[in-house]
């Protein structure tokens, strides 16, 4: 008699000679044969889910569809719904702590398996009312999302055609391609290996990213976070959200007032109006701050609702308004603990949240605290233009990338290092930091300002440098304005000649040297539209001035 | 400290089945038994809790540690016919509950009533596992704590085992941290016959739960295995032995197959290979050629299973004898004058005669009363195995079985010859008249060594 192995669907003769012999080693995945047949269902309940052996088996029926690529299948289609659904709005993600708000069931969930204690919820959204408020999905690890088998094909119907209506749809995808995109530069993007990507990669299909990755960077605000299941680990990541010019405006709303409330911090204009939310929840011992949603912002959706915003300055730190948001987000940084780098932030901007995610990418160096990073006010500008990449990290002016030009200055007061950034030029937008400062120079060495009570101030005795920043030597923004006006008014190049060499022969020296040498050349390349060559006598004066916390050395014709 | 078997709905209990009689024969070594499953009713149950009804208390004993106790997943007494969503969704339960668990169960699995199983719905099964895992099977893990190592048994066709093994091997990996897990692991073995009404269960059922289970063990509960035994029907059975049972509605008797044998037998083999290779999960099968080679198969202590049938079946001949009128009568003659007690065994009568008198008769009564439930249990086990494995070949039987099941001569002699001595003499541990079942017992322990 022939021997047989044991087993359905074994074709093959035992390879061992004795009664029990290895089938599979453990890397062995299951054979096809063994594979579940999952194509069959057409409406939502002929899904048979339920003999998957777990509580969370629509998930598991969610990731077995994504892994065996079945596109044409009910619940693909109902996943393509949930993403779009978030992407654009139209469902809301609302993170709940099943250990502690899920009752019995949430607790045998988590229980079950703790990836899923922050479960995702995916709501209806105000947008629409016949869906609003009713659960439409839920997040997974492996699946990212799975529907809910109790929605009818009406109400998934409703949210397909508010999808497909939708004005942003486009803009929705985009943020996607862009989300792609930036995980894909990370190696992130694996859609062989993880069900997630490979469904969120049949739905963005060939669409391209936008330039740098704008779209999300300036259009999204995120959701999240979603515990989700990465190749080597799992992480938080933040799913984008398509909303136009949103990091530029959570950036404008960060110049009015905080206030914490219960479990939130509220983000208020000049009127007191509260526009934002910036979600601080308190967890129980054990909890996890950061997946529950901590850093995450609300909008408080206010159609026609007008914003007044006064300032220009990010209220990073305390001040006579109150509490800046540093302070503020004291218990955010520490949630995120030794994870927290601004390298990291700007490479993997999905893996925070937006309060993190916008204000690196907005301020650079300046966006965590502690840095103690300055730009002037010119620069600030960068970062509430939408259509800016915003303000560049120290490194990147260090080491300038083709576009980038600048000067990054350390100096010492009160005992502590402080960096100040001049830009002249970034990702290819022209801020002129150092050509105002070298227009200032240019003007105190021909004798058009002079040096009085601590400032350069121009002939009409009005200040050229501001001082009301706090910071030494940014001039002020009507120099800025002058000096665009200016341009062809100094055209002297014998005068311009001697100018830069007066700087340039002291710029091996000390950083501050270095910056004036470097200011005077850009000043002059401006003026000149060209670079010019030092030459000429040396200065008839020399004069060292105290400048804020600087010393600086002055020179007059 | 003894192994674990924790047997896992009606496959589980079929395996408990099995590793009750081997043990019983002494092919496997004692375990600890611990069954889970929501169905305590059925005939096979009840064959499980008593042994094949040979379980006296007082007189015999279930051969696995505990293997009278059923553990059925969710408290029955306290709701006694359920809905599935009843356990969790209390009128006191709010209403964020309520939504999280429409997410996870539709409306079809979540109205099912749970009494006596999980209707081939593993998701119900492995939910309600963990929502009772801590109260309603702290025991088992109580049991887990203390054993040397553990094997979980059940199936992936079905909802009970399909649903609790995985959660139940996760939740054991996590606790008991180091110490090996198997699995004897069931895939199709039986069949469902098409009826005209609707059922919970079909063969197309059995071939889905079947394959969603296997994605998900490959997956999730194969690393935290350190070996497992897969079993199931062949596509083209070569013997009747391995082919599949057919399930009749009502019919809650054993279903006997090679399968569970074959289950049992992992119990033994796959330590055996985790000696010299490395426990990582690896997933092992049984080839099958014929019955016969089983036979030939060592089992505990390196003895193939046909001494063990030759061993229980010569003892099962000497205790229908000792267990007769007859013998019984020749006990008695054996106290009055001019009775020998030689031919009941020299030691035997000694053992009786420190009873009073007047005792001896009754005390002879639940001597020879224990030795019929003990017969019973080996009618129980050897009657089994000859339906697995087809009766045991002629060429297989030992001269020694022979000559006691040829005549009855041979029978008196071996009495005389193992009982010769009382058992409470010398080294032996009787010290004071025992319990007439004890004495039983112990004189069957004697019958048992003399087969070495």
């Amino acid at each position: 008699m022939a021997r047989i192995v044991l087993l359905p669907k074994w074709e093959s003769a035992p390879n061992w000679n004795e009664v029990i012999g290895k089938v599979f080693g453990p890397e062995k995945p299951l054979p096809e044969p063994w594979q579940p047949r999952l194509e069959e269902a057409r409406r939502l309940e002929e899904v048979e889910a339920f003999a998957f052996p777990t509580p969370f088996a629509w998930a598991e029926m969610m990731a077995a569809i994504l892994r065996q690529s079945l596109y044409n299948h009910l619940l693909f289609e109902l996943y393509e719904n949930l993403v779009l659904g978030l992407v654009l709005g139209h469902l809301h993600l609302e993170v709940v702590d099943l250990k502690d708000k899920g009752g019995d069931f949430g607790k045998v969930l988590e229980q079950t398996d703790n990836r899923y204690r922050y479960f995702g919820i995916l709501r209806g959204s105000p947008r629409n009312q016949n869906l609003q408020g009713k659960v439409f999905g839920a997040t997974s690890p492996d699946s990212l999302f799975w529907p809910s088998p109790r929605r009818s094909e009406d109400e998934w119907r409703e949210l397909r055609e508010a999808i497909n209506r939708d004005s942003n749809l486009q803009g929705g995808y985009q943020v996607l391609a862009d989300f792609r995109e930036l995980l894909r530069q990370q190696r992130l993007w694996v859609p062989d290996a993880l069900p997630w990507v490979r469904g969120l990669d049949r739905i963005i299909g060939d669409r391209s990213p936008s330039d740098g990755c704008k779209h999300f960077h300036m259009h999204s605000r995120s959701v999240g976070p979603i515990l989700v299941t990465f190749p080597d680990d799992k992480k938080a990541l933040y799913i984008p959200v398509y909303e136009r010019n949103f990091a530029a405006e959570l950036l404008r709303a960060l110049t009015g007032s905080f206030n914490p409330e219960d479990g939130r911090i509220a983000l208020r204009d000049d009127r007191g109006t509260k526009h934002y939310e910036i979600l601080m929840p308190t967890v129980p011992t054990g909890g996890d701050p950061i997946l529950a949603g901590a850093g995450t912002v609300r909008v408080i959706d206010a159609p026609g609702r007008i914003r007044s915003y006064s300032s220009n300055r990010v209220r990073l730190y305390d001040d006579e308004k109150g509490r800046g948001l540093f302070s503020l987000l004291q218990p955010l940084y520490v949630g995120l603990g030794n994870d927290v780098n601004l390298g990291d932030i700007k490479d993997r901007p999905f893996f925070y949240p937006d309060i993190i995610r916008i204000a690196v990418n907005r301020l650079g160096d300046a966006g965590l605290p502690g840095a103690d990073v300055s730009f002037s006010d010119q620069a600030y500008e960068l970062a509430f233009d939408p259509n800016s990449p915003g303000l560049p990290l120290v490194s990147e002016l260090e080491n300038p990338a083709q576009g980038n030009r600048g000067f990054v200055l350390r100096y010492s007061y009160e005992g502590r290092t402080k960096t100040a950034l001049y830009i002249e030029e970034y990702a290819g937008r022209h801020v002129g930091d150092l050509t105002a400062l070298g227009y200032v120079l240019w003007l105190f060495f021909t004798g058009s300002a002079e040096y009085r009570d601590g400032m350069i101030c121009d002939s009409g005795l009005a200040p050229l440098m501001d001082r009301s920043t706090g910071q030494p030597l940014y001039p002020t923004t009507e120099v800025y304005q002058k000096v665009r006006k200016e341009q062809r008014e100094h055209r002297k190049l014998a005068a311009l000649q001697r100018f830069i060499r007066a700087y340039a022969e002291r710029g091996g020296e000390a950083d501050i040297d270095r910056l004036c040498s470097e200011a005077a050349k850009a000043f002059a390349r401006w003026v000149w539209s060209e670079e010019v060559i030092p030459n000429g006598r040396q200065p008839r004066q020399q004069l060292s001035v105290q400048l804020g916390s600087l010393r600086i050395n002055l020179a007059r014709d | 400290m003894p192994d674990l078997l924790i047997a896992v709905g009606g496959t589980g209990q079929h395996v408990a089945l099995a590793v009750s009689r081997l043990v019983f024969l002494g092919a496997l070594p004692k375990m600890e038994l611990a069954v889970v499953d929501a169905d305590d009713s059925s005939k096979f149950s009840s064959d499980l809790r008593t042994f094949g009804e040979t379980v006296r208390a007082g007189y015999t004993e279930h051969p696995l540690i505990n293997g009278d106790k059923i553990y059925p997943p969710f408290d029955k007494a306290a709701k006694l016919d359920p809905q599935f969503h009843e356990l969790f969704l209390t009128p006191y339960a709010n209403l964020l509950e309520r939504e999280i668990f429409e997410l996870c169960f539709e409306e079809g699995s979540a109205t099912i009533s749970v009494k006596d199983g999980m209707f081939g719905r593993p998701s119900v099964g492995a939910t309600i596992f963990a929502h009772n895992k801590e109260s309603q099977l702290g025991p088992v893990f109580e049991r887990a704590r203390q054993a040397s190592q553990i094997f979980v048994a059940g199936s992936l066709v079905g909802g009970t085992g399909a649903g609790i093994i995985h959660q139940l091997v996760k939740t054991l990996h996590s606790e008991e941290k180091g110490k090996r897990i198997y699995g004897l692991i069931f895939l199709r073995w039986f069949q469902v016959p098409s009826g005209k009404e609707k059922q919970t269960i079909s063969d197309d059922s059995l071939d889905r739960n079947m394959r969603y289970g296997l994605d998900y063990f490959f997956k999730d509960t194969r690393p935290l295995l350190a070996f497992s035994l897969l079993i199931g029907q062949p596509e083209h059975p070569t013997a009747d032995e391995i082919r599949p049972i057919s399930l009749e509605a009502g019919k809650t008797e054993e279903k006997k197959h090679y399968f569970h044998l074959m289950a049992a037998y992992g119990i033994l083999r796959l330590p055996a290979i985790a000696v010299t290779e490395q426990p990582d999960g690896s997933i092992y099968a049984s080839a099958f050629e014929s019955v016969a080679q089983m036979y030939e198969e060592k089992w505990d202590q390196g003895k193939p299973l046909h001494w063990y049938v030759n061993r229980g079946a010569f003892v099962k001949e000497i205790l229908d004898y000792v267990g007769s009128r007859k013998f019984k009568e020749e006990i008695l003659q054996s106290f009055k004058l001019f009775g020998k007690p030689d031919n009941v065994g020299r030691g035997l009568h000694e053992t009786i005669a420190r009873y009073d008198k007047s005792q001896r008769k009754t005390v002879v009564e639940e001597i020879t009363k224990t030795w019929s439930l003990l017969s019973k249990q080996y009618e129980f086990s050897l009657t089994w195995l000859a339906e697995v494995l087809k009766p045991l070949p002629d060429s297989f039987y030992l001269d020694k079985y022979r000559r006691v099941r040829e005549n009855d001569d041979a029978k008196v002699k071996e009495i005389q010859t193992v009982w010769a001595k009382a058992p409470l003499l010398g080294e032996h541990l009787f010290t004071s008249p025992e319990t007439s079942p004890e004495v039983a017992r112990k004189f069957h322990e004697m019958l048992v060594e003399s087969f070495a």
